[in-house]
């Protein structure tokens, strides 16, 4: 069996790790199926989907709590499916925390360190008081988890798993349990962390914002499926399909039709007839006569001015309009769907509900889904 | 104006309860200091000669000593079988959970007399009545739910990322079960000894048969002080293990509360 050495830890380059085909059932229901990621050392990649998509699933695979049905999973090339979790030289921090109650801070960080290594006790006492200043801890070792607040534990939690310069670190939804305002702080620390350490960093949430702001990379999970896995921007701006456009973000969806395609762009008609042109370049194409649906970012859409005579303009009739204080939020009906659009209370001026209004739209960063998934 | 009525009744009918159950146990520490050889409640006077009387003679100390051997065994025998059996039972689907579980509840629910006779006639070929340790075999029935139970209970509440997060940190499966399981469950563990050494030393029946009457443990010996002469000394003995009790049930709060998750600051 292939056991890392713990003196390689101390290089605390990020290990790289490949699943390549791994399916996991549970009592016939799949929680994993057939799922194939390359993470690239080093990276900071986010499990994004949610609840029940098999995110915790795939991250405890990677830990080795569970054991794949099929495919394999290999860390630096190496396979590493029949090497038994303690072994696997990981970091891991959970959602609950799960620090040691009977321990004091001290020893909860210390633990991996006297679990995997043979240090002298100032050594060991020396790594511990890092760890802690990493996490800005300092100054709280002899108490105990039940003594510290959440956010404090969780810095504990993670100090831990940490503590042993792991070449990869896995996180559970680690900010789930903890109020907004202590959720970002964290997250700009745990990043900050990242690039201190050069680990892998491989982050479980089912927050969108959360995985677009932390991540180099991000698998949106669905129904034990990888949806699409690619930069944060690409999953933004050029989703794969309707699911991760609707998961990511707001998005405008409206069902059309491919009406021409041609080196020009692609011409889709919508339900209530407009017809709108999309430049060709990059994007996806479809023949000509595909159901399609074409998605529009609420920040891509903008009231236009009345009178305006643009081909990239939709007419329709104000819905609602609700005041975020900044700005409001605007639903349009266009025929027998719906754009939502964000406007700032200046353009607002004197517009009411029941309102006739012409909302442009920006043909470059439009999109075309297939339609249906 | 009805809520307040509540109160009041819920209150009377509070104090009443514990009247009632307490009586017993106020009686007879209090006719453990009367200075003369009546056992009477309210007591005539104050006096500590029964004590004196205890603590003079050999047959009560024996009596406590004796005691306390079985007891001792007892806990011992029912950690070595209640600490795995609750373990199996509470963590891996084992077959015919139900039958075990109902099996080892129903030492807590057969009647003492029916154990004490099936118990002596099953000692009689392995030569085990009269021993400390036969007695202690034969109680330790009693004791292995108590350990069952608490433990079972401790490791229901027990939260098992705890394991996985030693685990993950390089402890070999068997070494997290030793450094956090255990630890964070023990005072389950601690509470079933307690109370499998309690049911050990208040227990009379099986006492009188195993043992009979050479060796007397507290229980038996008291039994025998009724029927022979009834004097404050039994007073004095009787308060000596309801102190003990009390002192284990204190012991069993301090160990639970020790295991109580702690509010986040
Ligand atoms: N140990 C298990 N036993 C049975 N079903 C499980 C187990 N773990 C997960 N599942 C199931 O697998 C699916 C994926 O779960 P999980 O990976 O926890 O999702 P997520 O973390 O994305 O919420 C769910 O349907 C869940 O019920
Ligand atoms: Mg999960």
């Amino acid at each position: 069996m292939h056991n890392v050495d713990p003196a390689d830890l101390k290089t605390a380059a990020g290990a790289g790790v490949r699943l390549v085909g791994v399916s996991k059932a549970f009592r016939g229901t799949l929680a994993i199926d057939d799922i194939s990621l390359n993470i690239e050392p080093g990276s900071f990649v986010s499990l994004l989907g949610p609840s029940g998509s098999g995110k915790t699933t795939t991250l405890n695979m990677i830990a080795g709590f569970v054991t794949p049905d099929a495919g394999q999973l290999l860390f630096d090339d190496k396979p590493i499916t029949d090497i038994p979790p303690h072994k696997r030289n990981i970091g891991m921090v959970f959602q609950s925390y799960a620090l040691f109650p009977h321990m004091t801070v001290f020893d909860n960080v210390a633990y991996p360190l006297r679990m995997r290594t043979k240090l002298r006790k100032d050594e060991l006492g020396e790594r511990v008081r890092e760890a802690l200043q990493l996490v800005r801890l300092s100054g709280f070792e002899d108490r105990y988890p039940r003594q510290l607040s959440g956010g404090q534990q969780q810095r504990v939690s993670m100090a831990r798993a940490l503590v042993g310069r792991p070449r990869l670190l896995l996180m559970d939804e680690p900010l789930g349990a903890l109020d907004k305002k202590l959720r970002d702080e964290l997250q700009v620390e745990i990043k900050e962390i990242h690039r201190k350490l050069g680990s892998t960093f491989i982050y479980v949430t089912h927050d969108q914002t959360e995985a677009l702001t932390m991540s180099d990379a991000v698998v949106v999970m669905r129904n034990a499926q990888v949806a699409q896995f690619g930069s944060p921007r690409e999953v933004y701006e050029e989703p794969e399909n309707t699911f991760v456009a609707s998961f990511l973000g707001n998005a405008n969806l409206l069902p059309a039709k491919v009406v021409a395609a041609d080196g020009q762009g692609q011409t889709v008609r919508l339900s209530n007839g407009a017809a709108l042109t999309l430049p060709s370049g990059g994007r996806r194409t479809f023949i000509a006569g595909s159901d399609v649906m074409l998605l529009l970012r609420p920040e891509d859409l903008a009231l236009a001015a009345p009178g305006t005579a643009d081909s990239a303009t939709l007419n329709g009739t104000l819905h609602e309009m609700l005041f975020f204080g900044d700005s409001y939020k605007l639903i349009v009906d266009i025929g027998s769907d719906t754009l939502m659009l964000w406007a700032s209370p200046r353009e607002i001026a004197d517009l009411s509900v029941g309102a006739p209004v012409r909302v442009a739209w920006d043909a470059g960063r439009a999109g075309l889904l297939p339609a249906g998934e | 104006m009805n809520a307040r009525i509540d109160v009041w009744v819920l209150g009377a009918s509070v104090v009443a309860v514990l009247l009632y159950l307490l009586f017993p146990i106020v009686v007879v520490i209090g006719a453990s200091f009367n200075p003369t050889t009546a056992l009477q409640f309210p007591p005539s006077g104050f006096s500590l000669k029964w004590y004196q009387e205890i603590a003079g003679n050999p047959d009560w100390i024996n009596a406590f000593i004796v005691t306390l051997e079985v007891g001792a065994i007892t806990t011992l025998l029912s950690l070595l079988f209640g600490v795995p059996a609750g373990f199996a039972l509470s963590r891996y689907r084992v077959k015919g959970k139900t039958l075990v579980t109902a099996l080892l509840l129903s030492a807590l629910v057969a009647p003492h007399i029916v154990r004490a006779v099936s118990t002596y006639l099953f000692y009689v070929p392995l030569g085990l009545n009269n021993t400390i340790l036969g007695l202690a075999i034969a109680h330790s029935i009693g004791g292995i739910p108590f350990v069952v139970i608490n433990l079972g209970a401790s490791l229901r509440s027990f939260d098992p990322t705890l394991e996985r997060a030693a685990v993950i940190h390089g402890a070999h499966p068997v070494r997290a079960v030793l450094t956090i399981t255990f630890p964070v469950v023990a005072p389950g563990i601690i509470v079933g000894a307690l109370f499998a050494f309690m049911q050990s030393a208040q227990e009379l029946l099986i006492s009188i048969f195993v043992l009979g009457t050479l060796q007397m443990p507290i229980a038996v010996k008291l039994w025998e002080g009724v029927r022979v002469a009834v004097d404050p000394t039994l007073a004095a003995a009787s308060s000596l293990l309801v102190l003990a009790a009390l002192g284990f049930f204190l012991l069993a709060a301090l160990a639970r509360r020790g295991a109580a998750p702690a509010p986040n600051a």
